[in-house]
């Protein structure tokens, strides 16, 4: 499993999306044994190259994203299944 | 403030169609412009934001969060809720259709984040029951359940 310190969930806004997948993300790190990592949300005007180990993002950001670091989105930001699945892929590479 | 005080019963709309997704953000959040919580400039300011940034606020298929920032108009908290029979596409390009479109407004960082996190819950162990509802009562029970 890889190494991970840090995550930055982005959205358009940093307000309201970001926030949601915020809770699922630390829920879901923690389970995988990830315990202390560093995750905050925000905006994606406000990233940059190394925000973070990880950008997560809905997948109608991805590219804006993408220029910053490594990304994993989502296409149902409710979906913890989704959000495990696509989080256990990018921390078994 | 808990969901049920955020999203009260009057903000919540039922409608058969709309024309576009512009349509859409802006019936979803007239009831907030009438009960003064938002200026109508933030609704606008939703819309200019998905045709700079994209159909970001479609959050799961068939949901739209429809918001801007404190700044951009909005003076007090509050939720509302349209939802459609007929699926509205948030983008030319792309499928980004949504039945459910919630507005949230916060005047600042923090207010709405007890409400959100309430609806969010709703949303995630009751998806099927929410886009299946078909009157006002059943999404207030719902909202009641997490409030």
């Amino acid at each position: 499993m890889k190494q991970l310190d840090s995550v930055m969930i982005l959205c358009g806004m940093g307000f309201g999306s970001s926030f949601i997948v915020k809770t699922n993300v630390e829920k879901v790190l923690k389970e995988m044994g990830y315990e202390d990592v560093f995750v905050e949300h925000s905006d994606v005007g406000s990233a940059y190259e190394g925000v973070a180990d990880l950008l997560i993002c809905g997948n109608d950001l991805t590219e804006s994203c993408e220029k910053y670091g490594p990304v994993v989105s989502l296409s149902n930001l409710f979906d913890m299944d989704e959000l495990r699945e696509k989080l256990e892929d990018y921390l078994k590479e | 403030m808990k969901l049920s005080e955020v999203m009260k019963k009057d903000h919540i709309v039922f409608k058969k169609s709309v024309k576009n997704y512009e349509a859409a953000i802006y019936e979803s959040g007239k009831v907030l412009i009438d009960k003064n919580i938002i200026e109508r400039k933030y609704l606008d300011k939703v819309i200019d934001n998905v045709k700079s940034i994209g159909p970001y606020i479609v959050i799961a298929p068939m949901i739209a969060l429809s918001h801007a920032r404190p700044e951009d108009g909005a003076k007090a908290l509050g939720m509302s809720l349209l939802m459609l029979e007929e699926p509205v596409n948030f983008s030319k390009e792309k499928d980004r259709y949504a039945r459910a479109i919630i507005t949230l407004a916060a005047s600042n960082e923090n207010e709405h984040l007890e409400a959100l996190s309430q609806m969010s819950k709703m949303l995630m162990e009751n998806m099927e029951a929410f886009l299946g509802a078909k009157d006002r009562e059943t999404i207030l029970k719902l909202i009641e359940n997490y409030s």
